[in-house]
């Protein structure tokens, strides 16, 4: 019971800061985003924009070289991280405490989220 | 408009929309894509990649607090998990042979009813005295706090809730939407979970299920940042503010609210076959 209660505080502790990096991300790229285009018709936006960076490395380098939507992709790269990494926690979890069933059922959940983050 | 009012508005749209998901166990896109679409003139993709953010963001927030305060069980969530995630798979493999006017039809009339199935459930009426023999095997039981005491609560019909939650899945493959309706239903009324664990944990699990679906979403370009900044940064502060307020709300209101939400996906989805949208 103990050993549970540890495991379900740090699974919360993982998504709060995960939770803190990614929105703190998101902010910084939203308030750069609005210094630059704030005053701009919204109509731009609104109209779908085909330049989307659809993989890893390029939203990497897009955050990297400044760019307010680039901050703002890799903010929301590391929300859906996030969700990967708590899996992840609790399938180590469950293998520690040798319950196999769940460690299964754990990987075989991680396993599905990183197929569908790799798909392409 | 300018882009600083677009951002604004939304924002407090997406505000109501994590307060909303943390109460009901939604995630919020049940306001987010009709504000989109509707009000804002967005592309449905967009709206529903936008959907994505909001119901990640308000799970991974959600989640942190009702771990701490005891009422997710992540063995629920976890083994439920599983049928939601072969059921979507089954539902992207499906989808060139279904109806989806059909499908559709279907999936609001039981939405219908459970909304009037949810409100008639009485679960300080019930009492169980043993669990589900699956249930013992895989040691689902937990407890829950109610007035800052842990009281404990049987889990009953497992098979149900898991047939329940691959159609959840198949359904979200093939439409889009409502996996979390079902979620919360099949630990409503086939577990017989006490309300506030059903909600909790359905929102630890629509994390999960989003991010499984975000990975394609991203791959198509339908992640917008402009759309995603807002939506994120409202969602994340409802969201926070609705897990706060779950402790002291009761079961009751929540029923109804939970009620109230899942008639208007209903009268929506009814709408748009009518119409011929589908």
């Amino acid at each position: 019971m103990i050993a549970i209660k540890k495991m379900e505080n740090a699974i919360s502790w993982i998504l709060l800061l995960g939770i803190f990096c990614s929105a703190s991300m998101v902010l910084v790229g939203g308030i750069l985003y609005l210094m630059q285009y704030g005053g701009e018709n919204a109509r731009t936006i609104l109209s779908p924009s085909a330049a989307l960076p659809t993989h890893l490395q390029d939203i990497w380098v897009s955050a990297l070289s400044g760019s307010p939507s680039g901050i703002i992709e890799l903010g929301i790269v590391l929300l859906v991280f996030t969700q990967i990494m708590r899996v992840g926690l609790l399938a180590w979890f469950y293998a520690w405490i040798k319950d196999f069933w769940f460690t299964g059922i754990s990987l075989f959940i991680l396993l599905a989220l990183i197929y569908s983050f790799l798909y392409r | 408009m300018t882009i600083i009012a677009f951002s604004a508005g939304l924002a407090v749209f997406a505000f109501l929309a994590g307060l909303l998901g943390a109460l009901t166990g939604l995630g919020g896109g049940v306001v987010i894509i009709p504000v989109l679409v509707l009000l804002f003139h967005v592309d449905i993709h967009y709206a529903m990649g936008a959907s994505l953010i909001s119901v990640m963001a308000t799970s991974t927030g959600t989640t942190a607090a009702y771990l701490r305060e005891g009422y997710t069980n992540l063995r629920i969530g976890m083994f439920l998990e599983t049928g939601a995630v072969i059921g979507a798979f089954v539902g992207a493999l499906l989808i060139a042979f279904v109806s989806q006017t059909f499908l559709t039809l279907i999936f609001s009339l039981v939405l219908l009813s459970s909304a009037y199935l949810t409100v008639k459930r009485k679960e300080e009426h019930e009492q169980y005295h043993q669990s589900h023999p699956w249930a013992m095997a895989l040691k689902l039981d937990g407890t829950y706090p109610v007035k800052k005491q842990m009281h404990s609560y049987h889990v009953q019909h497992v098979p149900l809730a898991l047939f329940i939650m691959t159609m959840a899945g198949l359904i979200s493959g093939l439409l889009g939407i409502g996996s979390g309706t079902l979620k919360v239903l099949a630990m409503d009324q086939a577990l017989r979970l006490p309300y506030k664990v059903a909600t909790t944990t359905s929102n630890f699990m629509i994390g999960i299920t989003a991010a499984v679906s975000a990975g394609i979403y991203f791959s198509k370009g339908y992640i917008d940042p402009t759309i995603a900044f807002p939506t994120m940064l409202g969602v994340l502060v409802g969201a926070f503010t609705g897990a706060k307020l779950l402790t002291h709300l009761r079961t009751r209101l929540l029923r109804i609210i939970f009620s109230m939400v899942l008639c208007f996906i209903a009268l929506e989805m009814l709408y748009k076959v009518l119409s011929g949208e589908l």
